[in-house]
């Protein structure tokens, strides 16, 4: 994401976004930020786990970090 | 049982208007949509119409507010502001807004519920960013996306179109030369903002990203614009000055697997898009191989290749390799002209009335000089091939 139509996104950008499915349920599928950064080596496939990403010190939203890579 | 369309080739569009395509017009968009109207009842020869149909969706993600008249015209707006209590008015409510409001038309004048139905779309473009929301918290199903990050038309089809290039390999050239053609096309028509205004390859290759691999040039650009058109039976067509263009067959879609807002992924788009294409050609009882005028829906520019493949035009994974080679190239001698009527990129956002109004001029043999004389069959889609739909047209009744 090089530009955000929502406020409060503009310090973040450009950032990565990833569709994950879950191992545990097939098609069952989340969209979150990947921590690894935007320039992280990615492809279709590519194993994450469940991270979560701090927005504040009482908001905290899930996010994903490749595997084997934390 | 066969599934063809019982009023397949029973009623016509017998007429049609198009406003000048503009960033902001100088009327109000209701003033638009019934100088408009009253153009298309003219041009079909009618003093007066007894049904109006619309798909009324304001297409934004933005913060803009919603007034009858102001930033969409519906049904019964039109009717009441141009004098008529309408014996039928009528809203499509989902994606696929022109099949979708064709095809209610189309029974509306089949079952006698009207006699000549009005259709008509009025795009609206207001001031200010089209998308940006200044929305502070998120409530509903929307928590699960907007603290993220992922909000708005863009991010959609931004997900798509990255799982088809992983997928299969496609260069940003390929979709250079989809915008290349729809920007061609586009110049050559009078009402588009884009007239005189092609692109080059090197234009778009230069362009910033918004959301990774969409690019500006790869979204249509907002407008104001409206275009109605006239449907009535083909009986009472024979009467009517200009040659009828009949629906064939019509069909939609909606996919059944739980998403989160937005979320479309590639397989969702394909798997239900297939179907919705097998519906068309079970509808007007042909198939790919007989259409000479498909026009593919590209609001956003990756839909041309998902409608190219969804209808069986290439194979799939194929379109972006189909384009780049002159697949869909308009001046081609046995090409596809997938994109003649410039569609969405190459006029403005006018959602699927680019496809739809090419169809019917070329059909009727109105084109002028950009007639296509083998034209006799059309496709016109909207929206994405699992959430919209596609209407075929003919120049005679089979």
């Amino acid at each position: 994401m090089h530009q955000s139509f929502l406020p409060g996104f503009d310090q973040d950008v450009p950032f990565l976004l990833v569709d994950v499915e879950l191992v545990e349920q097939p098609d069952l599928r989340i969209i979150g930020r990947l921590m690894d950064g935007p320039d992280a080596d990615l492809h279709i496939g590519a194993s994450v786990q469940v991270t979560f990403e701090r927005l504040s010190p009482d908001i905290a939203v899930p996010a994903f970090a490749l595997e084997g890579k934390r | 049982m066969s599934r063809r369309f019982v009023a397949s080739n029973k009623v016509a569009i017998v007429g049609y208007a198009q406003s000048p395509i503009e960033r902001h017009a100088e009327q109000s968009l209701g003033v638009l949509a019934v100088d408009t109207a009253r153009r298309a009842m003219a041009d079909a020869g009618l003093d007066q119409v007894d049904g109006f149909v619309t798909g009324s969706l304001f297409p934004t993600a933005g913060s803009h507010a919603l007034e009858d008249g102001v930033s969409v015209v519906t049904a019964n707006w039109l009717a009441a502001h141009l004098g008529v209590n309408p014996r039928y008015a009528a809203g499509f409510q989902g994606f696929g807004q022109i099949p979708g409001a064709v095809s209610m038309a189309v029974n509306a004048v089949a079952s006698g519920a009207a006699d000549h139905v009005l259709v008509h779309r009025a795009l609206h473009n207001p001031r200010g960013s089209y998308h940006a929301n200044q929305m502070s918290d998120a409530h509903g199903s929307q928590q699960w996306i907007v603290p993220q990050g992922y909000f708005g038309p863009l991010a959609m089809i931004a997900l798509a179109y990255n799982e088809y290039i992983q997928r299969y390999g496609a260069s940003r050239e390929a979709m250079a030369a989809v915008l290349v053609e729809a920007r061609k096309n586009g110049a050559r028509i009078p009402w588009s903002y884009w007239r005189d205004r092609p692109l080059s390859e090197e234009e778009y290759l230069a362009a910033p990203m918004i959301n990774d691999p969409i690019c500006r040039f790869d979204c249509d650009i907002p407008i104001d614009g409206v275009a109605a058109f006239v449907f009535t039976s083909a009986e009472r067509a024979k009467d009517l000055p200009h040659a009828p263009v009949y629906v064939s067959g019509c069909a939609t879609g909606a996919p059944v697997t739980p998403r989160l807002p937005l979320h479309w992924p590639l397989d969702d788009i394909m798997g239900v898009g297939s179907e919705t294409a097998r519906r068309l050609w079970e509808s007007a009882g042909i198939g790919p191989a007989e259409v000479d005028l498909p026009q593919v829906y590209d609001g956003f520019s990756p839909f041309v290749y998902f409608w190219l493949e969804a209808l069986g035009l290439c194979p799939v994974g194929e379109a972006h390799r189909f384009v780049l080679g002159g697949g869909i190239d308009s001046d081609r001698p046995g090409a596809l002209p997938a994109l003649s009527g410039g569609g969405a990129l190459g006029n403005g956002r006018m959602h699927g009335v680019p496809q739809m109004l090419e169809c019917y001029l070329q059909l009727s043999r109105r084109a002028a000089e950009r007639q296509r004389q083998e034209a006799t069959i059309g496709v016109a889609c909207h929206s994405s091939p699992h959430f919209g739909g596609a209407v075929v047209y003919s120049a005679e009744p089979f």
